[in-house]
């Protein structure tokens, strides 16, 4: 006997991001799911992003990894609301254990929640953590076959950092076809090419100013 | 590796169907493109996810969607393989449709009286 059940295969995960998502607009935070490979950058961008913001938003972070603290070890010389999840063996967050480190935030405090997955192009990009965007980070490290190799990632995002770009005269990388892959999967989301590590130059300041006006559009939704 | 993450949850969702009396031989799952699911290892995670539990004798029967792609030229629809397919038109300005599913679509259940009493039989060759 075959019996119909037609149901999102994420249903339960789906429901708890639905409860971190209620809380965070309570709190009016934008939330940002960040994410991209090992070593393209997240914790650099974000270290560069609290120096330059600092005195402007109070930023939280929530650091995914697998093992060790030492993400959370460098984001907290910036920020007093920095969380570290270890995944142990797994291999992206989902929604439950973003919700118990949201346990150990202040909410309300907060402005700006980022939330630093698991560095990985392929799983984080299903599990909804209860984020008002994703963002993508690719770097020139990587390859410029990246983005075409991981359209989900490019196609669930809601702007596209792509870092490093002061190495690109070193490494092997068609800028054309990266950015031509990224317009044909989603043409409508920005792509911002940065140096998080110089961060001083116009890139940088893109996402900076991206970031910042986000914030007001999570704060106009209210309480949920 | 994201395929042991989604057979734990597809797991988790099929427990809810067990009820005393009724055997699940087989769940079926869609999976879309975008979720770049590889079959064997969806197939080896199901096994991980179940082994030891009362799922497992329970088959997984994937059905992975191909890509579901439309020309910005022309306007048609069509279904490929690889996603930088051109357009049959000629044109090689397609986008992606969809393509992220990833559902339980159904349950083969047997409840005949017989069922819950003998050992859950080896899944059917399809």
């Amino acid at each position: 006997m075959q019996v119909p059940i037609v149901e999102n295969v994420l249903k339960l995960n789906d429901e708890i991001a639905a409860i971190n998502r209620k809380a965070l607009k309570t709190s009016g935070v934008f939330t940002v799911n960040l994410i991209g490979s090992p070593g393209c950058g997240k914790t650099t961008l974000l270290e560069a992003t609290f120096q330059r913001l600092n005195d402007q938003l109070t930023i939280g972070v929530i650091a995914g990894d697998l093992t060790t603290a030492r993400d959370a070890e460098r984001l907290a010389q910036w920020s007093d609301h920095v969380v570290q999840i270890s995944t142990g063996k797994g291999c992206h967050l989902d929604a439950n254990q973003v919700r118990q480190a949201m346990q150990n935030l202040n909410l309300d405090k907060l402005d700006v929640l980022v939330i630093e997955n698991v560095g990985n192009l392929i799983c984080p990009v299903g599990f909804d953590l209860g984020q008002d965007v994703k963002v993508a980070m690719f770097s020139a490290t990587e390859g410029d076959d990246k983005a075409a190799k991981h359209p989900y990632l490019v196609q669930e995002a809601s702007v596209i950092l792509f870092n490093k770009i002061d190495l690109l005269e070193y490494v092997r990388f068609d800028l054309d076809l990266f950015r031509a892959d990224v317009v044909k999967l989603n043409p409508h989301t920005p792509l911002i090419e940065l140096s998080a590590m110089n961060h001083d130059q116009a890139g940088f300041e893109k996402w900076i100013a991206w970031l910042v006006q986000n914030v007001p559009h999570a704060l106009q939704y209210g309480p949920a | 590796m994201h395929e042991l993450s989604i057979a734990q949850a597809l797991a988790q969702q099929v427990r809810q169907y067990v009820s005393s009396g009724v055997v699940i031989r087989q769940v079926r799952m869609q999976a879309g493109p975008m979720r770049c699911i590889a079959p064997q290892a969806m197939q080896w995670a199901w096994k991980a996810a179940t082994v030891g539990t009362e799922l497992e004798q329970v088959e997984l029967q994937l059905d992975l969607l191909p890509w579901n792609l439309q020309c910005t030229d022309c306007g048609q629809t069509f279904t490929a393989e690889d996603l930088f397919t051109g357009c049959p038109c000629g044109c090689n300005t397609t986008f992606p449709v969809g393509g992220d599913e990833l559902t339980l679509m159904s349950l083969e259940m047997d409840d005949s009286p017989e069922a819950g009493a003998r050992e859950p039989a080896l899944p059917s060759a399809r």
